[in-house]
This record gives C-alpha cells, structure tokens and sequence, in this order.
C-alpha cells in the first residue's frame, strides 16, 4: 500500500483522492484482493474490498470505478491505471485509502489539496494507521515510508505492530528528522503552518507520499485531508465590497454637504 | 445645481497609487502563500478602485479647503 498526497497551486478542485494500481505489466494472481475506502466531508463512507484474480490494471480498476460510480461517487480516470474521486454529490472528498494484500505488487493513493481552500489554523494532514489487513499470505509488515518533498521518513515495521505503536515509531521518526507532529493514539499530525514544518517544507507546493512498501500484513494507513473553508472566499470578498461602496456614499454625501455650507457662507 | 463629484486629474493619480499597493499586496500574498486564487485577484481589483474613488474625494475637499 502507498499513499501520497500534493498540493496544487492552481485554484482548481478543492481536494481529489487518486487511486492507482499497479501490476507491473501482468495480471493479478489468483488470491489477490485490494480494499478502497473513502470518506466524505458528509460522514458518507466507501469500504470495498475487491478480489481481482486475474485481472489487468485497467480491468481493475474499471471494476473498481463502476462501482464507486454505482455508489454515487464523482470519479474519473486517466491512463489504465488511475481512478481520481473528488467528491458525493455535494460533499467533497476528505479520506483516501487503498490497500492490497499481496507483496510485491503496488497500489497507490494520493490526495490534492489547494492550499487556499483550507481553513487557516487547521491546516493539517493526519496520517492514520488503523488494523492490519489480516491476510495469511504475508510474513513481512514492511516499511512505512512517508516523503515530505526532499525529506524521506522510512520506519521498519514489526508484524505484530498495534496502530498506536506504528503511530508512535513514525512520530519518533518525524521528530528525529526535525519536524514539530502530534500524534493522538493512532493518528499522527503534521501542520505545515507551524513555523519549524515550514522552514523545512515550502508552503506550495508540497508533495507528500506516505504508504506502506514490501509488506501485506501491516497496518492500514490512511491521509486524512484538511477541511475546506468554513465561509466562502466570495462571500467575504462582497462583504469588503459592499462596507466600501456604503463608506464611499457617506464620503459623497458628507463633501455636497460641506460644499453647501461653504457656499451658504460664501 | 451641484457639480459632479469626479475630478479626473486627481482620480487617476490616486488610482495609480492604489493599484500600486494593490499590486504589492498581491506580490507579498503569493510569496507568502505560493498561489493567489482569481477570485481574489478581482475582488482586489473592484475594492481597490472604490477605494481609488473615495481617496480622491478625501484629497479633492482637502485642497478646496
């Protein structure tokens, strides 16, 4: 399993989840089984596991988008291997998660958020580690590895490892490498507004993958999105223009009223 | 009969001035942020010529004073 997520500049879609499968070139063998979760900003929540014996990364992932669509979610692809999901009807995408039980093959999952659409002071992505995926067919819990930009985390995982203890040796490793987390049972937090995180990572953009390499029975990681804005930008943008216009009609009004009483005495 | 209160010398001076400082703004936002969304490029845009009109009655009752 791996996770990433980027930060766009552009003032496109607020946030989008992209899954991406990965056979290497072949299909998937016969025991192989991938898990796609999502949660919406609404609470509305897609766990799905699919067993794709046999299957090319498009057949997969067509197999996975149809059913997404089917369960009223706003998806598109790219490529063969690619599904981007961005939102429920009207609630955008918050949590993105992918999963596969079989070592050495790769799916991925990467999130975009436009810096501008979160809230300032809850600017923050939360890393959540959650059971392992139980699969017998693994003997390794791998390697979580979290890629701030230039900065790369990697933390070797134990097979018996708990989400709280995979929590903790990545905020141990976090911290060793320079960066201010909290972290709060199973989930560790990053703020890039705090000012040590922002010396080491600019604002925009900034790239962040995290996932799980060379191992099927370790925790399920999950990137938990910042929230958008609470008020629109332009809501707030016509309360300024609106104050102005009524401050410039009291200008107009008080200059005749002033010019009046100058001529008056004249 | 009152005379229109627009003094073109003067408004275009000050609107100058004012896309000026808008533009700084602007500049200091996205070095800060890294990115500036249109929308608040054109609420700039329309507050700062409001603006630019009621300084240039501030400074046109000034000199008549």
């Amino acid at each position: 399993m791996f996770g990433s997520s980027t930060l766009l500049t552009q003032d496109v879609e607020a946030r989008s989840g992209d899954y991406k499968l990965d056979f290497k070139g072949g299909t998937a063998p016969s025991w192989m089984e991938i898990r796609v979760t999502a949660k919406a900003e609404n609470g509305t929540t897609y766990d799905e596991t699919f067993n794709v014996d046999g299957l090319t990364d498009e057949q997969a992932r067509d197999l996975i988008l149809t059913d997404l669509q089917g369960a009223g979610w706003t998806v598109s692809t790219t490529g063969t291997q690619t599904i981007i999901i961005t939102r429920h009807g009207g609630s955008e995408i918050k949590q993105v998660d992918i999963g596969d039980n079989h070592r050495g093959y790769k799916t991925s999952v990467s999130g975009n958020v436009n810096t501008s659409e979160a809230n300032p002071g809850d600017k923050k992505f939360k890393f959540i580690s959650a059971l392992p995926n139980a699969h017998s067919h693994a003997d390794s819990a791998g390697t979580l590895v979290l890629s701030l930009n230039s900065h790369n985390i990697h933390v070797a995982l134990s097979v018996d490892d708990t989400p709280s203890q995979v929590a903790s040796r990545l905020d141990i490793a976090l911290t060793n490498a320079g960066f201010v987390v909290t972290r709060s049972v199973d989930t560790v937090i990053l703020d890039w507004e705090d000012v040590t995180n922002a010396d080491s990572l600019p604002v925009s953009p900034l790239n962040i993958e995290f996932g799980l390499e060379d191992g099927a029975l370790g925790p399920h990681v999950a990137i938990m999105l910042p929230p958008p804005h609470d008020v629109p930008t332009l809501s707030e943008w016509g309360l300024i223009i609106f104050a102005l216009l009524i401050l410039t009609l009291v200008t107009v009004v008080v200059v005749r009223h002033r010019r009046a009483v100058a001529r008056a005495g004249a | 009969m009152e005379g229109p209160l627009f003094i073109p010398e003067i408004f275009w001076k000050v609107l100058v001035g004012t896309l000026s400082l808008a533009a700084i703004g602007l500049a200091v936002a996205f070095a800060v942020f890294g990115s500036v969304p249109l929308r608040d490029v054109i609420g700039t845009l329309i507050s700062a010529t409001i603006l630019a009109y009621m300084a240039h009655l501030w400074v046109w009752f000034a000199r008549e004073e």
